[in-house]
């Protein structure tokens, strides 16, 4: 009898070709080893609790039935998470959609978190507004390019562009502060 | 070049997953998800195959060759040679609907 592989020394494509055998514990290996990345780019984009981790088993569902379709050629993670990218934005999209399209309103500052505390990327995300989020997460998380994401957000190339160029600045200088911050401390 | 550099940082920042208590309780509930999924994707294809089959009766039923054969009998032969094409398609589709309605719940559950 053949002795079963321990399936989390496996590689990603070992476990997706186990997987399109239909094994589903070498696809339970997967999410384990993914669930966290995807799961975080979807709270990352501004999915809440249940919420996020619904649309991320999605994702993963999905994943599940294109099995066939993934090469290898990236990681799975990242798979999954372009496809948990555009199911967060098919979600969202009634939300997303004045949000995206309008132009940006200046309000100074924006709102951050307590002067003082560590910076890090999540807390960061929640100085951007809604549209600066998604954009950036789509492309710096999801790796989607910039015309993709315009394609999945219904947008135009331009506003991505802006959108992606602001958000990055303000990440770019909260970044930047909270680094100092904890130099300093 | 600045900002690409700085592009890759903030994709490097999102490589790096936070992590979640819970993960094992995720794997748990999607492994189920996907059990219901396959199991309501089974059913939907033998819904799809018994109206399928039933549409393929209601054809034979409608052909020359069943109403020579019903001719020559009596009886659920006859029956089903005259029962009316409307007929037979609500059944068909009554048959794929209440498979499809017992099952809805494993896709939201």
């Amino acid at each position: 009898m053949a002795q079963r592989p321990n399936l989390a020394s496996l590689g990603d494509l070992d476990l997706a070709s186990l997987t399109a055998a239909g094994d589903q514990a070498a696809f339970g290996a997967l999410m384990r080893r993914h669930g966290p990345l995807v799961r975080g780019l979807v709270r990352r984009m501004g999915a809440q609790g249940c919420t996020a981790d619904d649309i991320a088993q999605d994702a993963f569902i999905a994943a599940y039935t294109g099995i066939g379709n993934y090469r290898g050629e990236g990681s799975f993670g990242g798979w999954v998470c372009r496809i948990a990218g555009r199911m967060y934005v098919r979600k969202a999209r009634h939300e997303l959609r004045c949000q995206l399209t309008d132009q940006p309103i200046e309000t100074g500052e924006a709102a951050g978190p307590e002067p003082g505390l560590l910076m890090d990327l999540d807390a960061a995300l929640k100085t951007l507004s809604a549209a600066e989020r998604v954009c950036v997460s789509l492309c710096s998380g999801a790796g989607y390019s910039h015309p993709e994401a315009a394609e999945l957000l219904h947008i135009p190339l331009g506003t991505v562009k802006s959108h992606v160029k602001r958000g990055l600045d303000k990440l770019r200088q909260r970044l930047e502060t909270g680094r100092q911050e904890s130099a300093n401390a | 070049m600045r900002d690409d550099l700085f592009e890759q940082e903030v994709a490097g920042l999102f490589a790096a997953a936070p992590a979640f208590d819970d993960g094992e309780a995720f794997v748990r509930r999607g492994l189920e998800r996907l059990a219901a999924y396959e199991r309501l994707r089974q059913r939907v294809l033998i819904s799809v195959s018994a109206a399928a089959v039933l549409a393929a009766v209601l054809m034979l039923a409608r052909s020359p060759l069943w109403a020579s054969l019903a001719a020559k009998s009596a009886g659920i032969g006859t029956l089903i040679a005259n029962t009316p094409l409307t007929t037979w398609c609500v059944l068909a589709a009554a048959v794929a609907g209440v498979a499809l309605l017992l099952n809805r719940q494993a896709l939201t559950r």
